[in-house]
């Protein structure tokens, strides 16, 4: 049974408990706008977190991730199992905005089902900051399955290995011989790979391919990223002609199950509070360290003397470092610039 | 960096088998700084009031050829009442009578753009009801 909390929690954290959709959107939006209200609330309903499995899907531009997430999530459903995605999609670095497209390949609907489109919003990697956050309250409200799309390029294929208990990465056939090119990287992170788009030609090659590069991985040299003694699975899917897909369901269910067996899923939710807590802090030290030092005498002028080459910046480095292990370094920083207000209000565009 | 963004749901109901238009405007609003979705074709005004809600959009903008706006929009802006969620803002656009307009508003509907109309009169109603929508949220 699920425990709904009870009554000292307040009205918004006892409906996102009970799964209503309306607050859980309004909660996504607090987070993504960085309400401060939210801290509240997300400190109310963390100690019901730990019952969702994070399972994220990247690969290149159109190798298929919606609509691979499609069929699953109607695999998923069969099982009676409750569903969120998370659908991040390249926002303009410049406008800010963009269309969000994913959700265009999942028409599908369901009462345990939300689907939610994300606007990288320009920052590095595509997965947001809030990442963390919104994993966490759609998991106190009682999803059991999180797909996470990323928008399969730069730093975000990366960043998803610390949020996902399980990483999918989606290849085409026509990458046959070109498997190898496939950046190590992108290896590295998957727990299960999947040639999709399997109907065409040059997908058998690709699958032996894929095949031989993780066995290569799995004797090799494995770090912390890696699981031990796990060997992918590389599965063929089609969307098209629904191939594989109760496949690709049991690849994610094993590899879950493997790592519950092994107490390893521990180790991922550790490795998700380690760099949920690392952006917490460089967001803190951003703000009420980084900020306000840049506005003391001691900067400026070492800065100048930079400049000016008297002084080479690694020396200036060491001296701000000295000053900043000062026991009384805090106490020395401006006291008006503190915090730079989260805006809860609308920006003018 | 934070702040609000505005969400729109950019939606084609009914059997029209054309969405150039709405596609243009997806792609205008984007450009003019939103985050916009768009629902693919041939949906119902249930699966677009379930869409809006799911995604926390501050506007929907209907886009209709078929000629059943006088069935589908006013079916859109009672399920947003039931689902509570009115306070998200409702335009439509496409091809509608003139003579329609009047009647459209006044069931709520904040605006109507014909085939042909500017993207920068869009992108600036779309802001105008985004800050009407924000102080209705504030003062709930
Ligand atoms: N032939 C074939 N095409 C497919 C298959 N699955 C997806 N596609 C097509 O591949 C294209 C891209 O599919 P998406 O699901 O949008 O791919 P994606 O990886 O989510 O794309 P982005 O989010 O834009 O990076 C679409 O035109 C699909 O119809 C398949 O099994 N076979
Ligand atoms: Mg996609």
């Amino acid at each position: 049974m699920r425990d709904e909390g009870g009554p000292t929690l307040s009205a918004k954290a006892r409906a996102i408990r009970a799964g209503d959709v309306r607050t859980i959107s309004r909660g996504i939006s607090g987070i993504e706008n960085g309400d401060e209200e939210m801290r509240d609330l997300l400190r109310e309903l963390y100690p019901f977190t730990g019952g969702a499995r994070v399972i994220g899907f990247t690969g290149a531009p159109g190798a298929g991730k919606s609509s691979v997430i499609h069929e699953l999530i109607r695999e998923y459903l069969r099982f009676g199992l409750r569903i969120a995605v998370l659908a991040v999609d390249p926002t303009s670095e410049f406008t800010g905005g963009g269309v969000l497209g994913d959700r265009i390949r999942m028409p599908v609907f369901h009462d345990h089902l939300y689907i939610r489109s994300f606007g990288a919003r320009g920052r590095l990697g595509g997965l947001s900051d809030s990442c963390g956050q919104v994993l966490s309250l759609l998991d106190a409200a009682g999803f059991e399955r999180i797909f996470v799309e990323t928008v399969g390029a730069g730093q975000s294929e990366i960043e998803i290995r610390y949020y996902a208990d399980t990483v999918v990465v989606v290849a085409n056939p026509n990458q046959g011989d070109d498997i190898q090119m496939l950046k190590a990287g992108i290896l590295e992170i998957g727990d299960v790979f999947i040639v999709n788009k399997c109907e065409l030609p040059g997908a058998d090659a690709a699958a032996a391919e894929l095949t031989k590069m993780t066995h290569l991985f799995a004797k090799g040299e494995r770090d912390g990223d890696q699981i031990a003694g796990y060997i992918p699975p590389v599965i063929k899917v089609s969307t098209r002609e629904k191939i594989g897909l109760p496949e690709l369901l049991n690849g994610i269910e094993e590899c879950l199950h493997y790592l519950e067996d092994n107490d390893l899923l521990r180790a991922s939710r550790r490795r998700r509070v380690e760099q949920d807590l690392s952006h917490t802090l460089s967001r803190v030290w951003q703000n009420k360290v980084l900020a306000p030092f840049k506005a003391t005498p001691l900067w400026q002028s070492l800065s100048e003397d930079v400049s000016a080459a008297r002084l080479d910046p690694w020396t200036a480095g060491e001296r701000l470092w000295e000053a900043i292990t000062a026991a009384d370094f805090i106490t020395t920083l401006p006291q008006k610039t503190t915090l730079p207000k989260k805006r809860s209000k609308p920006r003018k565009e | 960096m934070s702040g609000g963004k505005i969400r729109v749901l950019i939606a084609k109901v009914g059997l029209d088998g054309h969405d150039v238009g709405a596609k243009v405007v997806a792609r205008g609003l984007a450009d003019a700084g939103m985050e916009v979705i768009y629902t693919g074709l041939r949906q119902t005004p249930q699966t677009v009031v379930k869409i809006a809600v799911q995604e926390d959009v501050d506007i929907i903008g209907i886009s209709l050829l078929s000629g059943s706006h006088m069935v589908f929009i006013p079916e859109v802006i009672r399920l947003l009442k039931e689902n509570k969620a009115d306070d998200i803002g409702v335009f439509c656009g496409g091809v509608i009578p003139v003579e329609d307009i009047t009647e459209l508003k006044k069931i709520g509907v904040k605006d109507v753009f014909l085939t042909g109309s500017n993207m920068k009169d869009v992108a600036a109603r779309a802001r105008e009801i985004y800050a009407e929508r924000q102080e209705l949220r504030h003062a709930r």
